[in-house]
């Protein structure tokens, strides 16, 4: 069991040694930073619709998680299971159609 | 831990071999479309080379590049950020079996790093790691550079964009898991080693010359176009990031991270639609079969499995070439058409509605005729 984890601890702490390689070696080379933050102007449009995009990411990925256990076993629970999974997709999928349509996603 | 660390070293020596080499192959691609010699010439330590190391002077120059300041960042984002770009990468390199399952006595060796049975679960989160990593570089970018409300546009176009795509990429393999039955990669992957039926052949020999191999580009060919396709929009340049506005990705983890990421998407697409490391036509149990009459059945299992590791890594190396070429050839005629060196929003709204269609349809095809490999 611990087995599957060893493995993506270990590439994880590959992904770790790699990235601190790289960020040194590139500090080396590089220049001072030149670009400094300029101003803390208040949003154009506000993270209102940027929280909108997220929530329907939100709904896309959850949505799939959830649907995982009928997809596995689609075959075994029939029609009845594929009605299931439809009355459970549909809400969703009616929300970020709706919110779609209101340029919630633009 | 020996033989997973055997395995994180043969990923790692692929990797080696496949990035210089592809970079080499994008930087000829790109020189070629736009009408100029290709940069040729490393210098170290004074001394000039160049002719065959083309490749590794063009990895070498990625990865040295300065990268672009963001002094507004913050520390913590500028510390953990080249970990962030790259972890998502190495995890799904974890999951990809590169061959199938193999014994050899009591010892059993499985040919992927992390064998766990929600490998796709895995996928799908490193997909979805990868999005918010490329949304918030964006933001932290734009806000040192434009200005916070900038920032917060760029980030929620980034965001929207890189979540729509990689949602697309995630729906796209759904339908590989209501054929296979199972979310395990290596189940996925030994699904493929086999022949699909042929119906209504007039005799054996027409069943045996219209056989195609049950790889999942064949039962899924909408899913796999969608997936190359997703992967293909994925690597762009986001269209709110001009080409004259910098390097894109911005600093050398995300360069690199870039980089990973059409041998990561070719490993996925080879063992998703394309069999893994199964030779077309030869299921590995005939293969062992056959070879074991003459040499014995531990030769055999040793000659199969290291047959099935270079099948994989040829499958991938090849995929990876023509994803590279498809991409610069793409953005380039977008680029002309266009003006940016991105693919049309219009297009990528397509692609999720797309996916989950097919799904759907393979859902209900599934119910009804009670196929599949499961």
């Amino acid at each position: 069991m611990h087995q599957e984890f060893l493995g993506i601890l270990l590439m994880l702490a590959v992904a770790a040694l790699l990235a601190a390689a790289v960020s040194l070696f590139a500090r080396r080379r590089a220049d001072r930073p030149e670009v400094a933050a300029t101003g803390d102007s208040a949003p154009a449009t506000g993270p209102g619709r940027f929280a909108l995009a997220a929530v329907a990411a939100l709904a896309v990925w959850v949505g799939l998680l959830a649907l995982v256990p009928w997809a596995v076993a689609v075959r075994a629970l029939g029609w009845p299971g594929l009605g299931n999974a439809v009355a459970f997709a549909l809400p969703i999928g009616l929300g970020i159609a709706f919110l779609r349509r209101k340029g919630g996603l633009s | 831990m020996i033989a997973v660390s055997l395995k994180i070293a043969l990923w790692l020596a692929a990797l080696g071999v496949l990035l210089p080499l592809l970079a080499g192959a994008v930087s000829r691609q790109r020189a070629r479309l736009v009408g100029r010699e290709a940069p040729a010439e490393l210098v170290l330590f004074g001394e000039t080379f160049s002719g065959g190391f083309t490749p590794i002077v063009e990895a070498f120059r990625a990865l040295t590049r300065a990268p672009v300041p963001v002094a507004g960042a913050g520390r913590i984002w500028r510390i953990a950020s080249p970990f962030l770009w790259l972890a998502p990468w190495f995890v799904i390199l974890a999951v990809v079996p590169f061959g199938g399952v193999f014994r050899f006595g009591d010892t059993r060796i499985a040919l992927v790093v992390a064998e766990t049975d929600v490998g796709l679960v895995l996928v799908w989160l490193a997909f979805a790691a990868n999005a918010c990593v490329r949304a918030a570089s964006r933001a932290a970018g734009g806000r040192a550079a434009e200005g916070r409300g900038s920032g917060w546009l760029a980030a929620q176009a980034a965001a929207a964009r890189a979540q729509a795509v990689s949602a697309a990429a995630a729906v796209s393999v759904l339908g590989m898991v209501l054929w296979a039955g199972s979310l395990d990669l290596q189940a996925i992957v030994l699904a493929q080693d086999a022949v699909l039926p042929v119906f209504a052949a007039p005799t054996a020999v027409w069943q045996a010359v219209l056989a195609v191999p049950a790889w999942g580009a064949f039962v899924q060919p909408l899913g796999f176009a969608l997936f190359v396709v997703s992967l293909l929009v994925a690597g762009e340049r986001p269209p709110d990031h001009p080409a004259d506005a910098g390097s894109w990705p911005p600093g050398p983890a995300a360069r690199l991270a870039n980089g990973l990421a059409r041998p990561v998407g070719a490993a996925l697409v080879v063992a998703l639609f394309l069999g893994g490391g199964a030779v077309p036509y030869l299921p590995a149990e005939r293969l062992i079969g056959a070879v074991s009459r003459v040499y014995g059945e531990g030769f055999a299992t040793g000659f199969v499995l290291l047959l099935q590791v270079g099948t994989f890594f040829a499958k991938v190396v090849g995929v990876a070439l023509v994803q590279a070429a498809l991409s610069d050839r793409w953005s380039h005629r977008a680029a002309g058409a266009l003006g940016t060196a991105a693919a049309p929003d219009r297009f990528v709204r397509r692609l999720l509605p797309l996916a989950l269609a097919n799904a759907g349809a393979t859902a209900v095809f599934l119910v009804a005729s009670g196929g599949g490999a499961a």
